[in-house]
């Protein structure tokens, strides 16, 4: 876009850019395209540095590391704090309640809370990955090693030598 | 071998140096090396000969290294390791800056090394800036790891890691975070961060956390997005999970993210536990650095052997220590010693829990002291260290060589080396204080702290003078010696003077009490803190700026850092976002981190802990958490009394 010369159609990419409502597509590794708002896609760092480097735009981004599933729940999270304003008192109290919310349900399904929080890494959206991270942190505390292997599903793989070391630490600390 | 200024550079022998230039090849085109050294400069035998003091050359084993400073200056670094018989000679370091125009090495001095520190290694070395690795690395001193076969007796049988420093020209074993049974080399991942590669390791376990930070991860490497997005495919991640995608799981967590999750956990036992989940999350955990401290815990005195982790508020055993036979725990010193002591018993030792060390500490001092002189008034004082608590309110264990002690209610330190003293030997200050003011005996001069800062031990007066001792070596190559002394007490800052007391400041003084308390900063800082508490005859109590009150008592602090040169006190108004946590037998400063979770040590504020008993006066056993915001008003006690 705006690769006709002209002062004009500078100015009016500017303006479009600094609007926010250029719409950018992001595909996920099943192929289906997202349609998201440029202020939206902001939220990923990894998204922002390409838009702002002067990347296809037009083309789309491909996430070959994202499923359908993962990017629809990340999405809604960059359209919450992408697209609406955070001013006022209100507007912030609604933002917490909603991050609350949007975690909660995550907590109560650990295989995808892993999927999102491996997408916002991937995607650098610091605040949900802020988010997501200290909701696995919440999980583990005062959890035996066990009550945390219940709770995230992973199965017993130490060695012996892991064992050992491990007997060590817990008498020494 | 060097690659600097476009030339290979090597070093042979006893120091000469030869350059290769590169050129291209006649057909091909491509680079290459010359196989046509030039000689740069040649240390003749006679030089090298008295380089290192006579007939040095033919006692030790000299090893060279070439690095190329942040400067861009070619440096060599010579190892001088004497042989087994040359008892005089002390391992050691020098390096030299390639002067090409005189053609000479020329000394270079830890001044002119500036900030940087010089890491060396057969198959790798390098210069660093200190100040990319926020204090993991120190300037002015060589980091090197592969000390091998002629490692003397002294030095410990798994390490062959130490550091050098320059400056004091001392040497010790194992730098920071180091610590392996098998040889080492440096490795460098990338620029701007730093881990240790490890040849030959023996445990099949991953290797040891890196010594040194890695950038701070939350953004990571955004410096590393490709500028060209033409095809615009995105990075792939850092840590791709297996191709064969069966639903990714948390055991497949990738192991930086492992690391920063377990590095916001701020409870010592959730660090534990995390380790044991599985292995991947282990290898994580073992990785991360910088790792903050984890919140201390909150030893229940008088009673067999619990503590409360803070950012859980649980009560729960002190680890190794078994609860039926337990005996209770008296005081809790700096780096994890706590005193075992019994009134009546056999013996009384100073013991860690976590390292199980021991130490007996003796029972008896070399000469009588007053120290009960606030409870008996004049006396002619006693050789006993009954009640160990009272009598010997901190304990620093120096070196293993050295333990001491700050006597209470007298201006003594008190001093012995393990396995080798029986009785403390007691060092008096008085001799350099003046004496006015010492009105009654109460009023007397007394030590409050003492503190081991920059290898000296410096004791705190009541009138807020700041004494230094030096720890005397016999034996200086090592810093760690068996026979360390106290030197006697000099003045670092001197009391400010104080016109006699007037009636009503008398009065003042019975409502109010002073204690003080030495406490080295994060950034390395010796500092003072005053804390004053006033009691309110009337029951009422009044919120000052950074004061606390509960009860009718009101709390103040005040920070001071120590101006070793100009030798005064100077007031500090910030923290700079450091939690400390004061009591009189160890208080430490810890960096405070966003992710700690405990909404007490949120934010800026700087946080007090302190043994405070409402009721003035010595009362041990009932603990207050006190969190002050030295800059807010708002102040509040929290967690009270949990005995």
């Amino acid at each position: 876009m705006a690769t006709g010369s002209g002062a004009a159609a500078a100015a009016a990419d500017a303006e479009e850019k600094e609007s926010g409502s250029r719409m950018i597509t992001l595909t996920s590794n099943e192929g289906k395209a997202f349609v998201v708002t440029e202020a939206s896609a902001r939220q990923s760092a990894t998204i922002r540095s390409m838009v702002d480097d002067g990347g296809c735009v037009d083309k789309g981004f491909p996430l070959p590391n994202v499923d359908s599933k993962t990017l629809a729940r990340v999405i809604q999270y960059c359209d919450e704090h992408g697209n609406k304003e955070a001013h006022t008192v209100d507007e912030r109290a609604a933002l917490a309640k909603f991050d609350k919310d949007f975690i909660a349900e995550l907590d109560a399904d650990k295989a995808f809370l892993y999927d999102v929080t491996m997408a916002a890494n991937y995607l650098h959206i610091q605040g949900l990955f802020a988010l997501t991270t200290q909701c696995i942190a919440d999980t583990i505390k005062g959890k035996t090693p066990e009550e945390i292997r219940t709770a995230f599903g992973i199965e017993y793989d130490l060695t012996a030598q892991d064992e050992e070391e491990i007997k060590e630490e817990d008498t020494h600390a | 071998m060097a690659f600097h200024d476009g030339k290979v550079y090597t070093v042979a022998g006893r120091g000469d140096l030869f350059a290769h230039e590169i050129t291209t090849h006649r057909k091909t085109k491509q680079p290459m090396v010359s196989d046509l050294a030039t000689q740069i400069f040649q240390v003749g035998l006679f030089e090298s000969f008295f380089l290192d003091g006579t007939y040095a050359a033919v006692r030790c084993k000299r090893l060279h290294y070439l690095v190329v400073s942040q400067q861009s200056k070619l440096w060599m670094v010579r190892w001088i390791i004497p042989y087994e018989y040359a008892h005089d000679m002390k391992m050691g370091f020098r390096v030299f800056e390639a002067d090409m125009e005189t053609r000479k090495w020329t000394d270079v001095d830890a001044e002119s090394l500036g900030d940087e520190a010089i890491f060396v290694s057969t198959s790798c070395s390098m210069a660093v800036r200190v100040s990319s690795y926020g204090g993991y690395v120190e300037a002015g001193k060589i980091y090197f790891a592969d000390y091998g076969a002629e490692r003397r007796q002294e030095w410990p049988a798994d390490s062959t890691c130490g550091v050098y420093d320059l400056r004091s020209k001392t040497i010790s074993p194992g730098g920071p975070h180091i610590s392996h049974r098998s040889s080492a080399t440096w490795f460098f991942p990338s620029r701007g961060a730093m881990g240790l590669c490890f040849g030959i390791d023996t445990r099949s376990s991953p290797p040891p956390s890196p010594p040194h930070p890695r950038p701070p991860p939350p953004p990571p490497g955004w410096s590393d997005l490709p500028t060209n997005v033409a095809d615009a495919v995105l990075p792939s991640p850092q840590h791709p999970r297996p191709p064969p995608p069966p639903p990714p799981c948390w055991s497949d967590l990738p192991t930086d993210l492992a690391g920063m999750i377990f590095s916001s956990l701020p409870s010592h036992s959730d660090r534990l536990s995390f380790r044991a989940v599985c292995g991947q999350w282990r290898v994580g955990a073992l990785r991360q650095h910088p790792l903050p401290p984890p919140l201390p815990w909150l030893l229940i005195l008088h009673s067999p052997c619990v503590y409360q982790s803070l950012p859980d508020g649980e009560l729960r055993p002190v680890p190794g220590a078994n609860s039926s036979r337990a005996l209770p725990y008296f005081s809790s010193y700096d780096d994890g010693w706590l005193l075992e002591y019994q009134c009546f018993g056999r013996r009384d030792r100073i013991r860690n829990p976590l390292s199980r060390a021991a130490i007996d500490i003796p029972r008896c001092f070399d000469r009588r002291i007053r120290s009960l002189d606030y409870f008996l008034g004049d006396n002619d004082g006693s050789h006993s260290i009954n009640p160990a608590e009272y009598t010997l309110p901190k304990i620093i264990v120096c070196s293993p060589g050295l333990v001491v002690a700050a006597v209470v209610h007298s201006t003594c330190i008190a001093a012995f080396r393990p396995g080798i003293d029986h009785s403390w030997s007691v060092i008096s200050g008085d001799e350099v204080m003046s004496t006015t003011g010492d009105d009654y005996p109460w009023m007397r001069r007394k030590y409050e702290d003492i503190a081991l800062y920059r290898g000296k031990l410096y004791a705190l007066t009541s009138k807020e003078e700041l004494l230094v001792h030096g720890i005397i070596n016999d034996d200086d190559i090592d810093t760690v010696s068996a026979n360390a002394v106290l030197s006697r007490a000099e003045h670092a800052i001197r009391a400010v003077h104080h016109h006699p007391l007037t009636l009503l400041e008398r009065i003042h003084n019975f409502s109010s009490d002073e204690s003080r308390y030495l406490v080295i900063s994060c950034s390395g800082k010796l500092l003072m803190i005053r804390c004053t508490t006033e009691y309110s005859p009337d029951g009422s109590s009044s919120m000052g700026d950074g004061s606390s009150s509960m009860g009718g008592t009101t709390i103040k602090f005040k920070v001071f850092e120590a101006d070793l040169e100009g030798g005064q006190w100077l007031e500090v108004n910030s923290l700079d976002g450091q939690i400390i946590f004061l009591s009189k037998a160890c208080s430490k400063a810890i960096p405070s981190s966003p992710g700690n979770g405990d909404p007490r040590f949120a934010g800026n504020a700087s946080s007090f802990w302190e043994r405070i008993s409402p009721g003035g006066g010595i009362t041990h056993n009932r603990p207050v958490l006190l969190v002050v915001c030295i800059r807010k008003t708002k102040a509040f006690p929290c967690m009270e009394c949990m005995t």
